[in-house]
């Protein structure tokens, strides 16, 4: 029995004549009989499952395009007029105390002045991200309510009304006197 | 999960080494294993999948190349697993990257899709193809037992900031280790340690920094002390890492290599280079930089190969532009003190040779740290007074004196002055030692329980 490729014969015509008497099955038995044979088809098929992998990846409903562009344009000009400022990545880190890169896409408008406690964020990335990101939004929304307590009661009435929900990949967070309005242009985004 | 999380000081640690002391030897990479892929899925299920692909076709990569015979055939199954390699972590690292920069160059409107980035993807896919690269070299012998391989690749001390382990320095140790009593202590107390410099002070560094990043008008020197409060917070919260990486590799018997040597002591940046995160830069000398033909070349191609490197090596950061040029920075400097600086900084008094060094450096965070062009040219304009609001204001001040006993002691841990005097003094006596290390891990336990502020900087490797 043939049990390696360099022994198989190198004439074509005999090579072609062995296979077809040997059936497909067994033409396939031979070629997985020798070793280096088996390590292409395990690659092979580890390759295409990477593949498979990647495109499920692309595919699953987070990591589906919700044009954030316009999510953003929507947010923006809904904040428009009101104290509040688009901050970059250093903002959303000395507020919420982590950094925003591996959340994914994210838009976050705060106001610069000490007193006042508006607030706008909404990201969209992992669970897990996510699931983080909540806990500091929810650590700092505790820390700003603390600090606010004894003398700033219009803010601890905005801080306690604060939205904050994730759902489908999304996260949404908001503290103003227009939260509500905040939230529903973004629920409409979403549909 | 992280290293600094309750969690896992408290829950998973504790169980994995247990498991790992009392099982039989040849169950304790089993048993690592299963407490690696645990680590992993906590935070990242899904990708426990990836992982494992890519354990699964680089261990067949191996024995397919170490089985051929005829070179072309090797180098063609070489080649084959390098691009395999490189093209998962492009796609999962620098898809957006890619789709943002053509759509940018060619004003086309590709649809970028949000892939979260698997946590340590950048470690474990150069630790696959120093693998590969080691086997097709025969540097190395094929690993036949999958389960060893996988642990490898997947071993949870260092999956996910390094340090990036090649396979020639473990291969022994991967069947072959002992875990003694002794080496237990030492593992724990540099684990201790590291946590201490990453809970203690990087993050109380990086809270600074976040501060003066906050602050609307900054003076020149409030500038420079947030500059310099990031680049203390970085190298603490990376040397930590790899601190505690190297610390519970003891405990688990295993002997990884140094990452950092205290690189803000060094006299060049060429110097700074073979300090700062050695892992990499060995595996870029050892992958890239010598196969490109290193310094044996003309000098044209010597500069280009440099520059290869160094892009590379600021991609590798990172997928974003700033941290191309910061590479680029960097091949730059050395291209410079390599053909024009290098016997002039010889002759320089060592404060001034260091001086030069830390500043580059410092410039060379501000590029790291801002992924925005227009932010990071306000604040390399902020170190020289452009748009800053003066030379010195009282912000400056106030962060100056809150936190300047921070600044002391983190400044004593960036030089070997601990390590060589204070704590090699007292850590002769092992009762003193014990202690010393027992208060920091509680203080610094009592930090996770009530601080909030416990970033984690490496997610983007």
């Amino acid at each position: 029995m043939l049990r390696g490729y360099q022994k198989m014969p190198n004439n074509t015509k005999e090579a072609k004549a062995l296979p077809a008497a040997e059936g497909a099955l067994g033409r396939w038995k031979r070629w997985f009989s020798v070793k280096d044979h088996r390590y292409t088809a395990a690659r092979l098929a580890l390759m295409l499952a990477l593949a498979l992998f990647a495109l499920a990846m692309l595919r699953q409903d987070r990591a589906r395009d919700l044009d954030f562009a316009a999510v953003s344009a929507r947010m923006a000009a809904e904040t428009a007029g009101q104290d509040v400022a688009a901050q970059d990545a250093n903002g959303f880190q000395s507020r919420f105390g982590i950094s925003p890169e591996g959340v994914g896409d994210w838009l976050y408008y705060a106001s610069d002045a000490v007193m006042d406690v508006t607030e706008l964020l909404v990201a969209r990335g992992e669970p897990a991200q996510l699931d983080r990101l909540q806990a500091a939004v929810e650590d700092h929304l505790a820390a700003q309510l603390e600090g606010f307590r004894n003398y700033g009661p219009e803010q601890v009435a905005l801080l306690e009304r604060a939205i904050l929900w994730q759902r489908g990949g999304c996260l949404f967070y908001a503290v103003s006197g227009r939260a509500d309005q905040w939230e529903r242009v973004f629920l409409s985004c979403l549909r | 999960m992280v290293f600094s999380s309750l969690n896992f000081l408290f829950v998973f640690l504790p169980v994995v080494l247990l498991a790992h002391a009392v099982a039989p030897k040849r169950w304790k990479n089993p048993v690592l294993l299963v407490g690696s892929l645990w680590f992993y899925a906590w935070g990242e299920p899904v990708y426990v999948v990836l992982m494992a692909l890519s354990i699964g076709y680089n261990y067949f990569t191996g024995l397919q190349i170490a089985g051929r015979k005829r070179s072309y055939r090797r180098k063609r199954a070489l080649v084959a697993g390098v691009a395999v390699n490189l093209a998962v972590l492009g796609f999962f690292k620098y898809y957006g990257f890619a789709v943002d920069t053509l759509n940018g160059l060619l004003g086309l409107r590709l649809a970028k899709r949000t892939l979260a980035l698997p946590i340590g993807i950048s470690f474990y896919t150069f630790q696959a193809l120093s693998y590969v690269i080691d086997v097709y070299r025969g540097k190395v012998k094929p690993q036949r037992s999958l389960v060893d391989f996988a642990v490898y690749i997947t071993m949870f001390p260092q999956l996910v900031a390094g340090p990036i382990v090649q396979y020639a320095d473990i291969e022994k140790q991967l069947n072959d280790r002992g875990v003694s009593l002794q080496k237990f202590g030492q593992g724990a107390e540099r684990l201790v340690q590291g946590l201490a410099k990453k809970v203690l002070l990087a993050n109380n560094l990086g809270a600074l920094h976040a501060a003066v990043q906050a602050m609307a008008g900054r003076s020149v020197l409030t500038a420079w002390l947030g500059a310099i409060a990031y680049a203390m917070q970085i190298y603490l919260d990376f040397s930590g890492y790899s601190d505690m990486a190297i610390g519970m590799g003891k405990m688990l018997g295993f002997t990884f290599l140094e990452n950092f040597d205290y690189p803000y002591l060094s006299k060049s940046v060429t110097e700074f280079w073979r300090r700062w995160h050695i892992s990499l830069s060995s595996w870029f000398r050892d992958y890239v930089y010598i196969p490109l033909g290193g310094n044996r070349v003309g000098r044209g191609r010597h500069v280009l190969n440099l520059l290869i490197v160094w892009m590379l090596t600021g991609l590798w950061h990172g997928a974003s532009w700033n941290f191309v040029l910061w590479g680029l920075y960097y091949g730059a400097l050395l291209i410079l003190e390599k053909y024009a600086l290098e016997k002039a900084l010889e002759k320089l008094p060592g404060w001034a040779a260091r001086l030069y060094t830390l500043l580059l450096v410092l410039v060379g965070w501000v590029i790291f740290s801002n992924t925005d062009f227009a932010r990071l040219g306000a604040e390399l304009g902020g170190l020289v007074g452009v748009g800053a609001s003066g030379f010195a204001d009282a912000a400056f001040l106030y962060h100056l004196r809150s936190n300047l006993p921070l600044l002391l002691i983190a400044g004593i841990a960036c030089t070997p002055a601990l390590r060589t005097r204070l704590v090699k003094g007292m850590f002769d006596r092992p009762v003193l030692s014990a202690g010393i290390t027992l208060l920091l891990f509680l203080a610094s336990t009592a930090y996770l329980v009530y601080g909030s502020y416990n970033p984690f900087l490496y997610f983007r490797f």
